[in-house]
């Protein structure tokens, strides 16, 4: 087990990271209120997200941000002339984690910062929360996977809505859109995407990965292939012994103690 | 035959499946899903059929998801994949160019919410509950679930529900806004519902509901010059039949 004292991650500067009960904790600390993201908040960026994936202990990864706003996007400004963006780019680096990735998202969360959300399997949102895919605003277009994965999520009608207006949009609105999971009553954002984060890491670990490949994957690919596809990693899971488990405490009417194999 | 643990019928044009296990929630067994393989392939080779209705016996609900205890007795890796290859029910299922429609009350867990979510149509009592716990048990949806829920759904709603609590159910109401249900009615006028959808669904040609059944599944995350080609072939054949 690894335990937060020789977890390496603590020096990192635009970053916190900490392990509480299987689930990783990454905020994200800007030099300001409006946490834009610099290079070398994505360099940190992704260095905490694949030490968390590599990490077995880890089941699922909150990514959360200091202060009272998620993130108003990269800190590029004027004009991206001669600027090679690769470096800046961090959506995809997150979306192929096979940890289950949660985003609790408060405040404003635009242009990267929303794609940053886009790329988690589940996303978070306070009431008061505000999205939008601004770009277009500043004479550019979302450039870290916003036109693909916001466009899938909700549907090229919304999608070209927030895009070709850069509108944002509050957290009801959001919520019908299918942009985020759900909103927050009592807990605010960040209890609720851990207190989830523990519910997922409660499931068995094997399975949660295949379901996340499953459900990705396929989304790529026609039903029938998709049906394939899943057959398949569902036929795989049939030799763990986190399935015999799961089956064994249901019959004894008890909670599975999952291992991971 | 004496296994009753699904029924058949066929009344003129419309068929129906009842789940009948109504003492376990009609848990779905090996057996059963072999009975419903076997009514699915009737439905789909009858010609006179054009519309089929699934429910499920008992006031408790439609269906409780695969019986987990028989389920448990599972054969090896490699035997497992030769069985549900031959007789791929679920591949069936979401492959059959027919008019189906799901009629729903009560438990809808697992395997009940995966059926519940390959059918066209899908009608609920207000009782309804529904929940898709597997990874909770340490598995996967198994009967297309990671395929068909998030299409139904959408990812961001559809991962919430996999991956929540075990007893994170959904209520009917909550489905209703997600766009997995297309009418909620009390549980007495389910049945009636479900078969005036029917009703309605089979005053047209079998050609003409095989073809936007067709042409909507088929085209469906392909390329859309794909789809559009798909679309203008199938209208040609309806072309010829009005």
């Amino acid at each position: 087990m690894t335990s937060d004292s020789d977890f390496e991650l603590r020096n990192l500067s635009t970053v916190q990271c900490s392990i509480n009960n299987h689930v990783g904790l990454i905020r994200i600390q800007g030099k300001d209120e409006s946490n834009r993201i610099n290079q070398l908040m994505v360099a940190e960026l992704k260095e905490a997200i694949s030490s968390f994936d590599d990490n077995p202990t880890v089941r699922a990864i909150v990514l959360s941000a200091n202060g009272s706003n998620f993130s108003y996007g990269s800190a590029l400004k004027g004009s991206y002339k001669g600027i090679d963006l690769h470096s800046y780019r961090i959506s995809s680096h997150l979306a192929n984690t096979r940890t289950i990735t949660i985003a609790s998202l408060h405040g404003k969360v635009l242009d990267q910062g929303l794609e940053l959300a886009l790329a988690c399997d589940i996303r978070f949102a306070a009431r008061e929360t505000k999205f939008g895919l601004t770009n277009i605003k500043s004479g550019c277009m979302p450039w870290d996977g916003g036109t693909q994965r916001l466009t899938r999520l909700i549907g090229p009608s919304r999608a070209l809505y927030m895009m070709l207006t850069g509108v944002t949009i509050d957290a009801m609105q959001a919520l019908e859109y299918g942009l985020v999971s759900d909103i927050t009553s009592e807990l605010n954002d960040e209890e609720l995407s851990l207190e989830f984060g523990k519910t997922v890491s409660n499931h068995g670990p094997i399975a949660v990965e295949y379901l996340k490949e499953a459900v990705n994957s396929g989304s790529d690919l026609n039903l029938e292939e998709g049906m394939r596809l899943e057959l398949d990693l569902a036929t795989l899971l049939h030799s763990t012994n986190d399935r015999a488990e799961g089956l064994l405490a249901f019959a004894e009417k008890r909670k599975p103690e999952f291992q991971g194999d | 035959m004496t296994d009753k643990s699904i029924v058949y019928s066929k009344k003129n044009s419309i068929v129906s499946i009842k789940l009948n296990r109504p003492e376990s929630i009609n848990a779905i067994t090996q057996s059963m899903r072999d009975l419903i393989y076997d009514a699915l392939m009737a439905y789909s080779y009858d010609e006179e059929a054009k519309a089929c209705v699934i429910y499920g016996a008992g006031e408790k609900g439609f269906c409780s998801g695969a019986d987990l205890i028989e389920f448990g007795k599972s054969k090896s890796q490699a035997e497992s994949r030769k069985i549900r290859k031959q007789r791929d029910l679920w591949g069936l299922l979401s492959q059959i160019k027919k008019p189906l429609i799901a009629a729903v009350h009560g438990y809808v867990i697992g395997a009940g919410l995966e059926i519940t979510s390959l059918c066209d149509i899908r009608i609920s009592a207000e009782d309804a509950v529904f929940a898709m716990p597997e990874v909770a048990h340490g598995f996967i949806p198994g009967a297309g679930g990671t395929q068909s829920f998030p299409r139904a759904i959408g990812k961001t709603h559809a991962m919430r529900q996999f991956l929540g609590d075990r007893h994170d159910r959904m209520t009917a109401k909550r489905a209703y806004e997600l766009g997995l249900l297309h009418k909620i009615v009390s549980y007495d006028d389910l049945l009636k519902t479900a078969f005036s959808f029917a009703e309605d669904i089979s005053l047209n040609d079998l050609t003409l509901l095989t073809a936007i059944k067709t042409a909507a599944i088929d085209g469906w995350y392909k390329p859309i010059s794909i789809g559009l080609d798909l679309e203008n072939r199938l209208m040609e054949k309806v072309k010829l039949n009005n």
